[in-house]
Formats: C-alpha cells, sequence, structure tokens
C-alpha cells in the first residue's frame, strides 16, 4: 500500500486514536513530507497502524528539546520525538509526540521496524528519552560511566566527565 | 683505503643510531588517519624512519593521528604503556594537538591529556611536508638528549626521558547514569 492510500484513508487512523481517547494532535504536510503528532499514549498504536498501512521502512527517529534561551536555564524542557518513515513513492510520513522533560518516554517501536533499535539507544544516550520494552537500552556512543544525556539543553556546556586524564604533558622545551 | 679513525662517547653514538632507526606505530582514529596514509607515501623512510609497524610493542614513536574521543582515550593510553622504552610520541593534526575544533562533552583536548607529546603537527589537515618537518625536528631532539639521560655504556637501559608517573587516572564516580532504566 502506498502512501497516496495511507493519506487517503486518513480518517481511519483519526477514528482509531479517538475510540483509545488518544485524539491526533495535529497533522500537516511540506514537500516530500506528511506529519502526524499524536498524544504519547497514541504513540504505539500510531506506529503500527503507520506500518500496516505500508510505512515499510524505517528512515529516523530525532528528539529535539524545545528549550527556549529566555526561560531559565534550569527550567524543564518539552521534547519532540519523531520518527521519520518511508511509504514509497518518494513520500516520507513523520509521527511526532511532544513531552515534558519529567515523562520523557516511549514504548519502543523495535517491534515493528527492528532497525529502530540503535536509533532508540542514541535517543536515550544523548536525550535521556527512557524507551519501555527496548530489548537492549544501554547507552550506544558515549561510555557506561558518563553522567546525563549531553544533548540536552540543561546539560553543562563545560561539564566533561574523561575517563583518563593525566596531563597536559607537552614535552615541548625539553631535552 | 685510508684508514680513518673517529673518537666519540658512546652515549652521542647510540643517540645517532636511534635517531636513524626510529620505528614508528599510528593511533589513526579520523581523517587526518587518511591523510596520514598519503604521508607515508611522501619518502619518511628517507629519514630513517620505517614504515608503520604493526604493534605498539615494536614501536619507538606513535603517532597520534585524529581527534581523540574520551571513549577512546583508555586504548590511546593502553597503547602507549605497551611501547618500550625509550619512546616518543608526536600528535598530528589539530584535533591531536588541541581538540581542534571539537570543544565539547565527547572530546579530549589534545592528546597530551594523556600520553607525553614530543612534537605538535597543526593543520587540519597538516600537509605532508609538515609531518617531514616534524620527524627532522624528532630527530634532533633525539640526537641532542643531554648525555646524563642517555643509556650507561654498560649497556643497562636508563629511560632517556622521564617516565610518566604512573599513578592512576582519576575515574568518573562509577555510578549509572541518571536516565538509566533499572
Amino acid at each position: 500500500m502506498t502512501v497516496a492510500v495511507a493519506l487517503h484513508d486518513w480518517s481511519s487512523l483519526q477514528a482509531l486514536l479517538r475510540d483509545q481517547g488518544h485524539p491526533a494532535v495535529a497533522t500537516g504536510s511540506s514537500p516530500g513530507l506528511v506529519w502526524i503528532e499524536v498524544a504519547r499514549g497514541a504513540w504505539l498504536t500510531s506506529a503500527a497502524w503507520l506500518h500496516r498501512e505500508g510505512c515499510a521502512t524505517f528512515i529516523d527517529l530525532t528528539v529535539t528539546d524545545l528549550w527556549l534561551p529566555n526561560t531559565s536555564p534550569r527550567a524543564p524542557g518539552r521534547f519532540v520525538v519523531q520518527l521519520v518513515l518511508a511509504a514509497g513513492g518518494g513520500t516520507r510520513v513523520a509521527l511526532r509526540t511532544r513531552l515534558r522533560a519529567s515523562e520523557l518516554a516511549l514504548p519502543s517501536v523495535t517491534s515493528l521496524w527492528p532497525g529502530a533499535n540503535w536509533f532508540e539507544r542514541e535517543a536515550f544516550d544523548l536525550y535521556g528519552l527512557r524507551v519501555t520494552e527496548h530489548p537492549d537500552l544501554r547507552r550506544i556512543l558515549l561510555y557506561a560511566e558518563f553522567m546525563g544525556h549531553p544533548l540536552r539543553k540543561d546539560y553543562e556546556k563545560q561539564r566533561r566527565q574523561p575517563l583518563v586524564r593525566v596531563g597536559p604533558l607537552s614535552k615541548l622545551g625539553q631535552g | 683505503m685510508q684508514l680513518e679513525i673517529h673518537t666519540t662517547r658512546v652515549d652521542a653514538v647510540v643517540a645517532w643510531a636511534r635517531k636513524h632507526s626510529v620505528e614508528q606505530y599510528p593511533f589513526l582514529s579520523a581523517c587526518c588517519g587518511v591523510e596520514f596514509m598519503a604521508t607515508v607515501g611522501h619518502g619518511s623512510s628517507r629519514f630513517g624512519f620505517a614504515l608503520p609497524k604493526a604493534s605498539p610493542r615494536q614501536a619507538d614513536l606513535l603517532v597520534v593521528v585524529g581527534t581523540i574521543t574520551e571513549r577512546q582515550a583508555p586504548a590511546l593510553r593502553r597503547v602507549y604503556e605497551q611501547m618500550g622504552d625509550p619512546k616518543w610520541v608526536i600528535a598530528f593534526g589539530a584535533c591531536a594537538a588541541s581538540g581542534g575544533l571539537y570543544q565539547n562533552y565527547a572530546v579530549v583536548p589534545g592528546a597530551d591529556q594523556v600520553v607525553p607529546v614530543d612534537v605538535y603537527v597543526p593543520g587540519c589537515p597538516p600537509r605532508p611536508e609538515q609531518f617531514l618537518w616534524a620527524l627532522k625536528e624528532l630527530r634532533t631532539r633525539i640526537g641532542g638528549q643531554p648525555a646524563q639521560e642517555m643509556p650507561a655504556a654498560t649497556g643497562s637501559l636508563v629511560r632517556i626521558r622521564p617516565h610518566l608517573p604512573q599513578r592512576k587516572p582519576k575515574a568518573p564516580p562509577r555510578k549509572r547514569g541518571k536516565g538509566k532504566p533499572a
């Protein structure tokens, strides 16, 4: 099933989500991309629906920290998690949800797209997105000793967590 | 053929021999590595620098080429400690010399935070001529060792460079990350 069909049948997702008490928050499109924003509780239902309707290819999973510079630096941020899928015909479909920092958790979509595994680990590693029911939720880029999540805006820019530091060990001017 | 006799000191002969037979081990970690591979073709063996060795245990010169991330730093330190004395280090490229443009949570601000560096080669990436300059500079430094730091004439190996203090690096607290699930 192509994305054209999926869009044509968009209302069936709306109806499905309404039945579950989580109606879609917003939808929209830009050239080459159709997006739908849903409530957190509708994340897995919507993903499964898109998977059924022909979005077979997982492209990306992104997180954005919407912290604004004018607010207090320690204010809990709001986050947008976006799941990007390809449905054939050159169109991409994005599923989005907004989360507060205090509830930065989502169910895993690895049961639908196994390739999402490492992307969810990356979102956990760098943003602290707690992915429930993930088969192997460990840090993927940083080391296990690392504290915090460095791409969040409340991570101090200057904070370093070295594993080895014995320097500076310049030997300039010797010998 | 006329017989010529030259007199010299043992340490000078040892230094002369050393600076003409430096075995190098490159630690290639980023894009500079490709530049370094191209540099090898520019004839470093003319100065007595052999082609890169396969193991740090056989090498005298560690060439740190490319960005060193915090996660890689223990591996770099371990490679350095595997090398026998005497040993030297060249930091190749802006990242190895100072962290380069990466001033963030993931990158070590210069390989000299982890291993002692003799010669810094700036550039992003450095030109091959710069690396040849660094080799020549290192040769000068090896040849110019003060006599008291050279091996004793009896053959016992005295460290040509003061050793690093063998204290343990400060380990960060081994708590689990905040966001880790139970």
